[in-house]
């Protein structure tokens, strides 16, 4: 997708890998920069997994001193960039599952008996130009409806414009799971934003 | 390639040639309309638009390597502390030890047993003097004291 957000790894500054040696080998600021590089595509990934701006504050806060303190065993197989996805990932799926708040029915099961949000959103849906929260509202309503890991999926592809690989890496999954989870995600995400999209 | 990885990848448009036959059919299989791509990316552009930008930004970055610094601090408190509390611990140890060790050494040992020592011949040359000859096992030795003699002084010349 030509719109995809570019890796962060290729942006400008120091380069990941001297900032995470100097980090590794004790170097507080040089970890300071990797944060500031980071921090809002972190923050992103956390709120649009769980949906709540505070707490992802917090968890994203929780991922850089997890990865901090695991510096020592990070070895370079992966890039920084993964592996602080990974983290962030984790905790915001940690969270989701301590919360208990994710459909108990598979989401694979859901989509051929699930009643169309979409046409009741259609035929209640007044004909004027949704506001931004509005938009959210509806957008926080669509995602909850998926199970976490379906979530996170669709998150880092579709907000993050990460690859499979790297998706799949930072999930901890395969990349046939992510094309499978990314298949069903999408079509749902797209059924249930249809009236979104149309007034917009 | 199955249907789930051509369907992503016709929709982020890396599906090689080859493979748009049988993606024409399994859409027709699933149901799923030829506009259904321009809605997932749509979708997509929707979901990149409505994330909420980071709010307090810089204390963010503050507050982590304030955690960071204090942690590290914490942490060498308690390294320089860890000797006094080691000696500590290795003083009880050194004493529980000992203690193990005097009791065992000052209760009797039946396996340790030493035959006691053998009186061999009690004498007395006189009401004042007398002598007994002592056999000690444990020593291998024989040993004969001598009780009731005048003091000799050491330098005494042997006439």
């Amino acid at each position: 997708m030509g719109s995809e957000p570019s890796n962060p790894e290729n942006e400008g500054g120091p380069d990941d890998r001297s900032l995470l040696r100097a980090a590794q080998q004790g170097d507080v600021e040089a970890f300071g920069v990797l944060v500031t590089k980071y921090r809002t595509r972190i923050h992103a990934v956390i709120f649009s997994i769980i949906r709540n701006e505070e707490e992802a504050w917090d968890l994203s806060q929780d991922a850089f001193l997890r990865a901090w303190k695991s510096l020592g065993s990070f070895r370079g197989g992966s890039s920084f960039y993964t592996w602080i996805y990974r983290i962030a990932t984790n905790a915001a799926l940690d969270w989701l599952r301590r919360r208990k708040n994710a459909p108990t029915v598979p989401y694979e099961e859901t989509v051929a008996t699930a009643a169309d949000p979409v046409a009741d959103a259609a035929e209640t849906a007044p004909a004027r130009r949704l506001e931004a929260a509005e938009i959210r509202n509806r957008i926080d309503a669509a995602l909850r409806d998926l199970t976490p890991e379906h979530r996170a999926v669709i998150v880092l592809k579709e907000i993050e414009g990460m690859q499979y690989h790297e998706i799949a890496e930072a999930v901890g999954c395969s990349i046939g799971t992510v094309m499978s989870r990314l298949f069903y995600a999408r079509r749902r995400l797209q059924a249930m934003l249809k009236d979104v999209r149309d007034e917009l | 390639m199955n249907s789930e990885e051509r369907y992503n990848r016709w929709i982020d448009d890396t599906l090689p040639d080859r493979e748009h036959a049988a993606l024409q059919s399994a859409l027709a299989q699933q149901g799923i309309s030829g506009t259904e791509r321009e809605a997932v990316i749509a979708t997509g552009k929707l979901l990149r638009q409505h994330v909420p930008a980071m709010e307090h930004a810089d204390p963010f970055l503050e507050q982590i390597l304030d955690r960071i610094r204090s942690e590290r601090a914490a942490n060498v408190r308690n390294s320089t502390r860890r000797p006094a509390g080691n000696s500590l611990a290795w003083s009880g140890f050194g004493f529980a030890t000992l203690a193990v060790v005097g009791f065992f050494l000052l209760i009797p040992k039946p396996w340790t047993h030493v035959p006691p020592s053998e009186v061999y011949s009690v004498w007395a040359e006189s009401d004042a003097v007398s002598a007994v000859a002592v056999h000690t096992p444990d020593h291998s030795a024989f040993v004969v004291w001598l009780d009731g003699l005048d003091y000799i002084p050491a330098d005494h010349a042997i006439q």
